[in-house]
């Protein structure tokens, strides 16, 4: 069994969710009521702490928010 | 993730847990280690009969006892040192018998070795349960915290229940086994009685389930912290 990831496992992952919800003008506790995530959870996605996203999460924001995944998210490859 | 488990039954449990740690102390420690196989013999009298009259007769234990099957042929009254069920109390004697086929000795005054087989025994196995239920408090306490019991500190406990159930009581039980084969070596008894060397496996049997169980959990905690901040 492969070695569970750690906390500080470090990634070039970057969340754009902030930069998206400004673009619609949309707070997060508002996005977090219609897609019935916790708004802890979302803060935790927001603010890059998320280990991963689910498909099924990913794929209600993107609706909710009229977005692409791509536009959620974006690889540094500097960090 | 956030754990949401039943925290006042972890706390009524975690409460019981601390009333048996305390029991088992005063109960088990004490008891044993001030009881007849220990130091009792150097209590002044007046202890014994506080003891007696504030917790009953038996709260320091009995006098310790080994139960062995008779050799055939042997009868009672061939025995000197032994003495039929039903007689006079006999304080002195080194045993009594308790059926036609099964000798009850009683250690009145063990000597060092002796008591160290009886005594060490029974005080490692205190010292086990004491162990066991130390650890298991701070088990169940995580129940009540917000990462759950699903960690690998519980896990690693697991297998030192494991250990300390498996080792701990297979050694506990030699040195019983070893006070008792003592006892009925002694060369007043050993013509009379089937003095055979006999130990417990229960413990490294129960060790060994434990042990599994705890590779189990860890695998599941592993797979647990995986899932922490998936969103």
């Amino acid at each position: 069994m492969s070695a569970p990831a750690r906390d500080d496992e470090p990634h070039g992952i970057r969340i754009r969710l902030d930069e998206v919800l400004e673009a619609r003008g949309m707070s997060l506790a508002e996005l977090a009521r219609r897609v019935d995530v916790t708004v802890a959870n979302l803060s935790v996605l927001k603010n890059g702490r998320a280990r991963a996203v689910r498909f099924s999460t990913l794929s209600v924001i993107c609706r909710e928010l009229g977005c692409q995944p791509g536009d959620l998210l974006a690889f540094d490859g500097d960090r | 993730m956030k754990h949401r488990g039943a925290r006042p039954g972890a706390l009524a449990l975690e409460i019981l847990l601390y009333i048996g740690v305390a029991c088992t102390a005063v109960l088990g420690l004490l008891r044993t280690l001030l009881g007849s196989a220990g130091f009792g013999g150097m209590l002044p009298g007046w202890a014994w009969g506080v003891s007696e009259r504030l917790f009953g007769p038996y709260f320091l234990g009995e006098v310790p006892s080994v139960r062995a099957p008779l050799v055939n042929g042997v009868e009672v009254h061939t025995t000197p040192e032994l003495y039929a069920y039903g007689a006079e109390p006999v304080p002195t004697g080194r045993g009594e018998f308790s059926g036609p086929f099964e000798a009850r000795v009683s250690v009145f005054a063990p000597d060092f070795t002796q008591r160290v087989g009886l005594l060490g025994g029974q005080l490692l196995a205190v010292l086990l349960a004491l162990g066991i239920l130390l650890l298991l408090v701070r088990m169940v306490r995580t129940l009540r915290r917000d990462e759950g019991p699903f960690t690998s500190a519980n896990a690693n406990r697991l297998r030192s229940i494991a250990w300390l159930v498996g080792a701990g009581g297979t050694a506990s039980s030699l040195l019983v086994a070893w006070g008792q084969w003592l006892v009925l070596n002694d060369a007043a008894i050993a013509p009379f009685v089937d003095n055979r060397f006999e130990i417990n496996v229960l413990p490294l049997l129960a060790g060994a389930g434990i042990y599994v169980f705890a590779e189990l959990f860890r695998r599941g905690a592993a797979m647990h912290a995986d899932l922490e901040r998936v969103i």
